[in-house]
């Protein structure tokens, strides 16, 4: 078949992308073989085997007394707990934020102070947790307290951040309108500033709050929360069926906090 | 060759879409079928290249029965030569002018070289070409998203070419195209038509489109044939007869031109 | 006094009377809806002063032992640069972690997001249990993951990629096939027509459209996993942390300092990396 010249000529000049591809490739798979850990022998003992059995048959078959019990430091009482502390971290965050992200905000606060905020925000965030908390511990001794503590103090970064992104989204003609006729401070952030935010303010709040019963279960993990606790000591301890009872706790805990904080959320953005 | 011989369709729901269609079509004619939306033009543009089975009937196309019994690897290899174009184009977003025409050939290839997108320089060649044919070749290097609604179709039409189809089933073609723009695309179609000696089947809704391009036009009115005839032997009364009512200005798309 | 019954009144009737809450106009009378505000401070307190008997509050040791905070920050902002040496071999195998977490779990999470997708398998028995299945192991944290993990293949780096791998593939799974799910079905059924089975159209119609969505998820997941590899040696698991609780138990204070300084450092450049590339593919 004759080709036209012209479809010659673009054929030529058609963008060469297959040496980028192959180099991409063959990137992504070197970086695989660089990345994983050396191991001798195989990857999973017989003994791990055993135990990978073993759960699975305690997740199968938990203790179902510690179930269905709501004796102190059974799995319905420590879900409760580990929803509580996060309720409470939650709020000290959102306590410490809310002042925190005006400070932060353009539109509100000359950009020098802006700027000062975002650093703190950025430096909280990626604050290893678990640094936090084994000060917390130092601080006022293992248990849930430092646990309330680690989160409360770990949340202020994110909440700040979804909370300056709301102020900052803010529609300024209320205020202008406000200044119009001749509102005081207070008046124009009851009615003009409030209503816009709160239901931005109370969703990123729910949003967090969901992360947080997750933290709240991993800082057992290192004594700063019960049910993470538990469940470690469960496994090494080899109580089987005890853990697959713990897991349970967590898995609930964390589908009904997820499921109710999403629901809550899209009632309060759509009405 | 198209022969359908009392060809009918019902779907499972219970709605009957065509019944009874006899029609024959030689290689290389360009029809153009008309009637309501919802009177079985789409289903019939579709039962020819089997996206739906026929219910009742016979029908033929190009030797091959078009039939239950036609599935699988026959069945792709049957679809290979017949094009299809559509009204919202269908093109791939997100990917350049000319891997969407280099998807039709895609049918041709062995599983590894379809997983890696793999095309030969004669597939490349033959979609440039194809590109070439409906004079958008410049733009083949450009993302399909960014072109306007008569380029889009042209690449649709490109990549039909590029099947080397004996049969084009063109379904509204330029129902979402303003007027100038859909009488570029149609004349497109009509120069296909005679240098290639393709088939075209095209649904239109719009009456002075079809009468305006097409030689043959079939007319149906709640799944039968009514008409089917030369253009120039369509009347007023035929059209009643086709539309169950009087024109209206959606079944016109030039006169709003005269409007604006 | 008669004020304050007049004031209470005011307050709590819209809560038990209908006629309270109606008000007359000219024309037409309105009826507000029932007020839920008071019960929802009321719930919240309520909430507020059960958390606080659950958690052991103390505010007294809290405070008192206040100062040991400040001593421990003001150590952590006096970074031990001789520490370095010491510290890039875990800092290194950190990002190993989660460059191979998140290549084994995004490549594993492929399959799945597609039988997870409603427009690709049609069947909702088969979607919605696979979906239903991920979602049960995606509520159980990396950590948690990692902590079991070390039972079961021992302690070191390969826990931590098990379990960064298992992050991965839930999350990618789950963000993927809502991407996939908003794919424009069209042109695949173009590419059908043209006699291409499902996987060849699936290669040429759909592909194009959600390559750079899932290489962003990827990147995403790339951001958070970095993150979890950094904490993930707390528990045992390999790459910095177990340097940094190792460091906290004896009280170096200025080595954690300059773990976190680098740690900082890292996670800012490998962000800003990511998030750029992301752009790009946006």
């Amino acid at each position: 078949m004759n080709y036209h010249p012209e479809v010659l000529h673009s054929y030529e000049h058609r963008p060469k992308t297959l040496i980028l591809k192959l180099s991409i490739t063959l990137g992504v798979i070197l970086l695989f073989f660089w990345s994983i850990p050396s191991f001798d022998g195989p990857l999973i003992s017989e003994s791990g085997l055993d135990i990978v059995t073993r759960m699975f048959q305690g997740l199968i078959n938990p203790t179902w007394d510690k179930i269905f019990s709501l004796k102190t430091f059974h799995v319905p009482y420590l879900m409760y707990e580990t929803v509580m502390v996060a309720f409470l971290g939650t709020l000290i965050g959102t306590v410490v934020a809310t002042p925190l992200s005006f400070l932060g905000s353009r539109n509100i606060t000359n950009s020098v102070i802006a700027f000062l905020v975002t650093v703190l925000v950025v430096l909280i965030r990626t604050m290893p947790f678990f640094v936090i908390g084994l000060i917390y511990i130092r601080v006022v001794g293992p248990g849930v307290f430092a646990g309330v503590l680690t989160i409360g103090f770990t949340s202020t970064g994110m909440i700040t951040k979804l909370y300056t992104e709301s102020v900052e989204d803010m529609d300024k003609g209320i205020l202008e309108a406000l200044d119009s006729t001749g509102a005081t401070a207070v008046q124009k952030l009851r009615v003009g500033i409030v209503p816009q935010l709160f239901a931005n303010f109370v969703s990123h709040s729910l949003y967090r709050f969901d992360i947080n019963v997750r933290n709240a279960i991993i800082l057992g993990l290192i004594s700063a929360g019960r049910l993470g606790f538990e469940l470690q000591a469960a496994i090494g301890n080899f109580r089987y069926r005890d853990a697959g009872a713990y897991l349970w706790g967590i898995i609930l805990v964390v589908m009904i906090i997820e499921f109710a904080s999403a629901s809550l959320r899209k009632r309060l953005i759509y009405g | 060759m198209i022969k359908f011989r009392n060809v009918g369709k019902r779907y499972p729901n219970g709605t009957v879409a065509l019944k009874n269609v006899t029609l024959d079509i030689d290689q290389g004619e360009f029809v153009a079928i008309i009637g309501l939306s919802g009177a079985g033009k789409s289903t019939l543009i579709r039962l020819v290249n089997k996206m739906i089975e026929p219910t009742s009937g016979e029908l033929v196309v190009n030797d091959t029965r078009v039939d239950e019994k036609l599935n699988g690897f026959p069945l792709r290899r049957f679809r290979r030569h017949i094009g299809m174009v559509f009204q919202s184009f269908n093109l791939v977003p997100r990917t350049t002018v000319l891997k969407n025409v280099l998807g039709a050939k895609i049918a041709d290839k062995g599983f590894l070289a379809s997983i890696l997108g793999y095309y030969s320089k004669k597939d490349q060649l033959d979609a440039l070409e194809a590109l070439h044919k409906v004079g958008i070749l410049d733009k083949a290097f450009i993302r399909a998203d960014q072109l306007s609604g008569g380029q889009m179709q042209r690449v649709a039409l490109a990549r039909t070419l590029a099947q080397d189809p004996s049969i084009i089933l063109a379904d509204e073609p330029v129902a979402s195209l303003d007027p100038v723009t859909a009488d570029m695309i149609m004349t497109d179609f009509r120069r296909i038509n005679e240098e290639y000696k393709i088939t075209i089947i095209a649904n239109m809704h719009h009456v002075d489109v079809a009468l305006k391009f097409v030689r043959r036009v079939v007319g149906i009115r709640d799944g039968e044939i009514v008409f089917d005839g030369p253009s120039e032997a369509v009347t007023e009364d035929i059209l009643k007869r086709i539309y169950n009512r009087e024109l209206t200005e959606d079944d016109i798309m030039f006169k709003k031109v005269e409007v604006v | 006094m008669r004020k304050l019954i007049a004031l209470l009144q005011e307050i709590f009737s819209p809560y038990v009377s209908k006629a309270a809450r109606t008000y007359k106009a000219k024309d037409f009378e309105v009826t507000a809806p029932y007020p839920i505000t008071a019960f929802i401070a009321l719930a919240l307190v309520t909430i507020f002063v059960l958390a606080v008997e659950a958690s052991n509050i103390d505010l007294v040791q809290f405070f008192g032992n206040l100062n040991n905070m400040w001593r421990i920050l003001s150590r952590l902002l006096q970074p031990n640069f001789r520490f370095l040496p010491r510290m890039t071999g875990p800092m290194i195998e950190t990002i190993q972690l989660s460059v191979g977490g998140t290549l084994i779990g995004s490549v594993l999470a492929v399959p799945v997001a597609i039988f997870s997708a409603s427009n690709i398998v049609k069947a909702s028995a088969i979607y919605g249990s696979v979906r239903f299945a991920m979602s049960l192991i995606r509520t159980i944290p990396v950590l948690v993951y990692a902590a079991m993990l070390m039972f079961i293949v021992g302690m070191g780096a390969m826990a931590g990629l098990v379990a960064l791998s298992i992050f991965t593939f839930t999350i990618v799974a789950k963000m993927f096939y809502e991407v996939i799910e908003t794919v424009d079905m069209a042109p695949y059924e173009a590419i059908e027509s043209t006699g291409a089975d499902k996987v060849q159209a699936f290669r040429v119609a759909v592909l194009p459209q959600i390559l750079g969505s899932y290489l962003s998820i990827v990147l995403y997941s790339f951001e958070i996993n970095v993150r979890s590899a950094a904490i993930i040696g707390f528990v045992g698991a390999g790459g910095i942390g177990l340097l940094l609780s190792d460091r906290i138990s004896w009280r170096q204070y200025e080595d954690v300092g300059m773990i976190l300084l680098v740690l900082f450092a890292v996670i800012i450049l490998i962000e800003t990396l990511s998030r750029y590339l992301r752009r790009r593919l946006a």
